[in-house]
């Protein structure tokens, strides 16, 4: 032994603790195995917890069947819906859908008879369903299929399939086909139904097609659904007053519910025009929803022969004028005003629009009179609305005529879309120049939790906004219990072979320190105090629990070898599909291994030290003693 | 000049009890003085092994009036009541070898590790040369790669001789060094010792039950009177024999 001048007492006693286990080499390599007979099993146990057991944790946790949740009642969802559902932390993945009645389409496999019916039911990328069941989200043009609607179909991935969808106009039927290829068939494990995912703008494509629109984009015929007016009410202006029983008849089930008589102050007030003084004027109006042309008709039916001059009204609309690069020129609020066929000069309007110059479109002249003091560049301008979801805009023309009220006016018929617009979607399609109607919202959804944990919260969630959806709690309860189960399980084996090594290695170092006993009270003659030789037992407890877990390593490399290749075949056959290349049943991550040699080093060291209590209380007499 | 005394001891108690029975040892007056060789006799159960423990600070005594060590030539002294194990184990490893009755070599290590140990535990290098010519002396230097358990009584004995001088401890303590060799090595091992430690200068302090062995050789002999007192008692009292005074 020769110590230098760097070299300290404890580097000595590491040094005398390693020769003596070189020196005892086959005792030594006795702990070393006993050691490795307890930790290898538990590597294993370890090892297969953080694969086999983790992956079917995992499997069982993440299934998007568990974590899916459906809305038991058709309901419409706006956009904005979706995109706040989307932010949720709580949230993996959602989807619109269409009505449920809607989406259903006839295919085959190009160049095969037979048809199927199917459920066509939409994805978009990030689908948990589609990608963890063994396929990928379609590209547009292409479709993925349940396992049994493939089966029934005869078709395998990249075949092409035609899926055709049917309506019924008057007595005839119609179809409108598409082809799409299939990009992948999914495990049984996704869906025992016979469906076909495709991207949302098919389904919507679809539902279009069926409720009797065209298509453009897929070459599908049918009707536009163009916009309609709606009316808060009406004004009537009258050479003489109505009777109680004649204003009776008027909100007596023709859509309206009050009538009011107005002065002029008053039709100025709440309409922006006046008529002459010696007229009697009505407000007949609505208080809940919104009055359509049929209501008019009822009206007007009413009224025939009583001279009345009838003037739809909505509330005043709040609106910008742009120009064409969307600058706000001012702020405007719109009513409607239309003088054809009202003798404008008999019942003495003030003012009195002449739209006969202006656009028309449909007969509705695209144009606004606006109040004076606004100022109009040159060019073409535009009117721009705020709905509750989106934006229309339209342009217009400015009428030369300005008025003296604050109000700006456009004809009824566009005032009556503009008040349409604050309960449906409406674009303005230059094409045909019209308002068209667009979709307002989805009739449901597709929902995939995070993790089985966070259904129950979405479930309660959604009852609190009085949406009753569907959720496979139940299920998810016998997996969490499951996996609760399974982890208790392990940690109580985990618990037994920690002790076993724990007890395993107490014994043998405390035995070992007794067989030494004359060489530590040797050492201790020497000057070696009772703390220095406390390490002693202590890094042989060390080394030899290293030796143990090396050792334990060499084995379980050998076993989880062993394991991962001959189970592989048994569950990929149980789950119907191949697992993933990178998924091992046993494994453990170099940080575990590392967590686990350093958790057997202290334990070795912990164990060690009722030994090296022992060798503190050694006497150097002993070594003189016992000659 | 006056000689320095390497161990003073006077009036030093120490008892125990082991069993139900009670042993009480006293010292009343000890000195050895430096480079001494002095040798403690006496038959088994006198009290030589517990004298020894005392003087190598394995074992504290129960009381005592003076029991000081001094380091020759280096003017230490130290007074040995009431130290701590740790500054005990100091003296012990600076200043102090032992050559145990069978050696007491470390079997984990070879006889040259064995001999080089306490210079490491001290510290100590660049002791190659004065520890090659001490295992040349004691005719072991090609002993040296091999493991204690492979040499002869003898060759182990002399392996603890080196060991106990290797790091130059101005004190040596041996206990009946020679008990399992035969009379010719036992001799032949004295001899050797004695003269080693007499050029080293050390102080040597060796229990023996073997008069003849140390007759002659000795500068100083202790024993003792052994007073049984009673079945459960028994007094050992510690003296200088001084030309042949009986034990």
């Amino acid at each position: 032994m020769r110590r230098s001048s760097g070299s300290t007492i404890g580097g000595i006693v590491f040094k005398l603790s390693l020769k003596d286990l070189k020196h005892e080499w086959i005792l030594t390599l006795c702990l070393i195995m006993a050691i490795s007979a307890v930790l290898s099993p538990l590597l294993l146990l370890f090892g297969l917890k953080f694969g086999i057991i983790a992956w079917a944790r995992d499997y069982l946790t993440q299934d998007p069947r568990y974590r899916e949740i459906r809305p038991l009642t058709s309901k419409s969802f706006a956009p904005e819906w979706f995109e706040e559902m989307e932010q949720r932390e709580d949230v993996a993945f959602i989807v619109p859908m269409t009505r449920q009645i809607s989406a259903t389409v006839k295919a085959n496999v190009k160049g095969k008879t037979g048809s199927e019916q199917f459920n066509v039911i939409p994805t978009r990328p990030g689908d948990p369903l589609l990608l963890e069941n063994g396929a990928a989200v379609p590209e547009p043009g292409e479709c993925v299929l349940t396992k049994f609607a493939a089966e029934a179909l005869g078709a395998a991935v990249g075949d092409v399939i035609e899926a055709s969808a049917g309506r019924i106009v008057g007595s005839r039927y119609e179809y409108g086909t598409l082809e799409m290829r299939v990009a992948g068939i999914l495990s049984l494990r996704a869906s025992e139904l016979k469906s076909v995912y495709v991207q949302l703008d098919i389904l919507e494509a679809i539902e279009q097609y069926k409720d009797g629109q065209a298509v453009p984009e897929l070459g599908w015929s049918g009707s536009t659904p163009k916009a309609y007016p709606l009316y808060d009410g009406l004004i009537i202006a009258m050479r003489a007053p109505l009777s109680k029983v004649e204003e009776y008849s008027l909100f007596n089930r023709t859509g309206f519910t009050k009538i009011e008589t107005l002065d002029n102050a008053e039709l100025k007030a709440r309409a922006g025009f006046t008529v002459s003084s010696e007229m009697t004027v009505y407000r007949l109006y609505t208080q809940t929803k919104p009055a359509g042309e049929e209501s008019i008709r009822n009206v007007e039916n009413r009224l025939r022969g009583e001279n009345a001059v009838i003037f739809p009204w909505i509330a005043p609309i709040g609106a910008e004028l742009t120009d064409g690069a969307g600058n706000r020129i001012s702020e405007i609020f719109l009513q409607g005003l239309s003088t054809a066929g009202k003798r404008p000069h008999a019942v003495g309007l003030s003012p009195a629009p002449d739209w006969k110059g202006a656009d028309a479109s449909d007969g509705m002249p695209l144009a606004v009179m606006l109040p004076e003091g606004i100022d109009v560049p040159d060019e073409e301008v535009f009117i721009r609305v705020a709905g509750e979801e989106n934006l229309l805009t339209f342009p217009v023309s400015i009428l030369p005529q300005r008025t003296d009220a604050e109000i700006a006016f456009v004809p009824e018929r566009l005032a009556g879309i503009l008040r349409l617009f604050g309960t449906r979607n409406i674009r303005y399609d230059e094409t045909i120049g019209e308002f068209v109607l667009f979709r307002k919202g989805y009739a449901g959804f597709r929902l995939y939790a995070r993790s089985i944990f966070d259904v129950d919260p979405l479930r309660r969630f959604f009852d609190a906004q009085a949406l009753p959806v569907h959720t496979e709690i139940n299920e998810i309860r016998k997996v969490i219990e499951l996996d609760r189960g399974m982890t208790l399980i392990f940690w109580l084996l985990a618990l037994v072979g920690i002790a076993g090594s724990v007890a395993s290695l107490v014994a043998s170092l405390y035995a070992s320190v007794e067989r030494k006993k004359r060489e530590m009270s040797v050492l201790r003659l020497i000057g070696l105090s009772g703390p220095k030789l406390f390490r002693f037992p202590i890094y042989q407890g060390m080394l030899i629990g290293t030796g143990g877990f090396l050792a334990s390593l060499v084995l379980f490399s050998i076993f989880s070898r062993m394991i991962n290749s001959w189970f592989r075949p048994y569950v990929d056959k149980l789950l119907g599909f191949p697992m993933e290349a990178g998924v091992n049943f046993c494994r453990l991550p170099l940080l575990h291994m590392s967590i686990a040699l350093m958790g057997t080093i202290a334990i070795s060291a912990l164990a060690a030290m009722i030994a090296a209590m022992r060798v503190t209380r050694i006497e150097p007499a002993e070594a003189l003693r016992d000659e | 000049m006056a000689v320095e005394n390497a161990f003073s001891l006077r009036n030093v108690v120490k008892e125990r009890e082991k069993g139900g029975n009670r042993f009480e040892l006293i010292v009343e007056e000890f000195e050895i003085g430096a480079g001494e060789f002095a040798a403690i006799i006496g038959a088994s159960g006198c009290g030589k092994s517990t004298l020894l423990d005392m003087l190598g600070l394995a074992l504290n005594p129960t009381r005592a009036d003076t029991f000081t060590i001094r380091i020759p030539g280096r003017n230490i002294e130290y007074e040995i009541m009431g130290r701590s194990e740790p500054r005990l184990a100091d003296i012990r490893k600076k200043h102090i070898g032992y050559v145990l009755q069978t050696g007491g070599l470390l079997p984990f290590l070879t006889v040259r590790e064995n001999i080089f140990l306490p210079c490491a535990v001290n510290g100590m290098a660049g002791m190659e040369d004065h520890v090659d010519a001490l295992v040349k002396r004691l005719k072991i230097d090609d002993q040296m790669p091999k493991k204690p358990q492979y040499l002869s009584g003898g060759q182990r004995q002399r392996a603890a001789i080196a060991r106990a001088l290797s790091h130059r401890p101005p004190i040596v303590l041996a206990d009946e060094p020679t008990a399992a060799v035969d009379k010719p090595t036992a001799q032949e091992i004295i001899d050797n010792f004695k003269s080693l430690t007499r050029e080293m200068g050390v102080t040597v302090l060796m229990v023996t039950h073997d008069l003849q062995l140390v007759e002659g050789t000795a500068d100083r002999m202790f024993t003792f009177a052994v007073d049984k007192k009673s079945d459960q008692f028994t007094r050992s009292v510690c003296f200088e024999k001084r030309g042949g005074g009986e034990e």
